[in-house]
């Protein structure tokens, strides 16, 4: 997973992201505290590599606002042709931009469903098809907090003071949620 | 997020199951209204605030965040929502029928 630079809209303090936080998680500047949603907005627009894979999403997401279908950007393999291929790639880049705010135009003012749309099954809440990464064989990978390791464990309180420990549910499938009602 | 979360617990009652929460909220007894307000049942570590010990051990990028642990206390997925986090609970039930 890709990092890019964020800037946050309180202290303009520049951040080092994952790309996966982008619209999806909320994150705490470490300079002046403030929590905020991560956004295209926030996005450090010197970022091409970040700016390349979200025109690709919003190909995607085109696509299921059943815009018209028309070829992706094609990632040329050839190192010779770099210059005009990167070229081509930011003539696509643009084209799928305007593509995108047409679609999502179109969405604002034909917002009617069409009868065939795609199950909503396999999307993300933005829309972008995502299927579960295959789980890891079971091997010794250690203890942390990484997949195919053990989780660490934790040994806490929880709200009302009751202590417990994440390794009380061996034996059952967890789900460890992260939260926060801000 | 929370109504995702309470028809998960729900359709998995009586499976070998739980979902665990790490709360990063500061105040203890606003925290306590939330989880009666938004019937939140699920039990939850209290973390004590943004910066608490387990978001730190954990190197917590932000919120919310996912972990998904199989029986054997394994982490197999991370950062899965909506149905990719039922898609991803229900490979991993079906592991541990398999294994019995």
């Amino acid at each position: 997973m890709a990092r890019v630079q964020i800037i946050c809209p309180e202290c303009s303090a520049p951040l080092r992201l994952s790309d996966e936080v982008i619209d999806r998680k909320k994150v705490r500047c470490p300079k002046c505290e403030t929590v905020f949603r991560p956004s295209e907005d926030n996005l450090d627009q010197s970022d091409s590599a970040l700016l390349r894979r979200r025109a690709e999403r919003s190909h995607s997401s085109s696509r299921r606002s059943d815009a018209p279908d028309r070829p992706g950007p094609s990632r040329s393999k050839h190192k010779s042709q770099k210059s005009s291929a990167s070229l081509v790639v930011a003539t696509a880049v643009i084209g799928l931009l305007v593509l995108g705010g047409v679609a999502a135009l179109a969405a604002v003012y034909w917002p009617e469903k069409k009868p065939n749309q795609p199950a909503v099954a396999a999307a993300n809440n933005d829309g972008t098809p995502r299927l579960p990464a295959p789980p890891m064989p079971a091997k010794a990978g250690g203890t942390g907090t990484e997949i195919g390791q053990t989780a660490l464990e934790i040994d806490g309180e929880d709200i009302d003071g009751k202590r417990f420990k994440l390794s009380d549910y061996r034996g059952k499938v967890v789900v460890l949620d992260f939260w926060g009602d801000w | 997020m929370y109504p995702h979360e309470r028809s998960l617990v729900k359709r998995l009652e009586g499976k070998p199951f739980a979902l665990i929460g790490v709360n990063s909220d500061s105040d203890r007894e606003e925290l306590k209204r939330v989880l009666v307000q938004k019937q939140i049942t699920w039990r939850s570590f209290w973390d004590r605030g943004k910066d608490g010990p387990i978001a730190e051990q954990w190197k917590l990028d932000g919120w919310p965040s996912i972990w998904v642990i199989d029986a054997r206390g394994v982490i197999r997925y991370k950062d899965v929502f909506g149905p990719e986090m039922d898609q991803a609970v229900d490979t991993l039930l079906a592991e541990i029928n398999r294994e019995n």
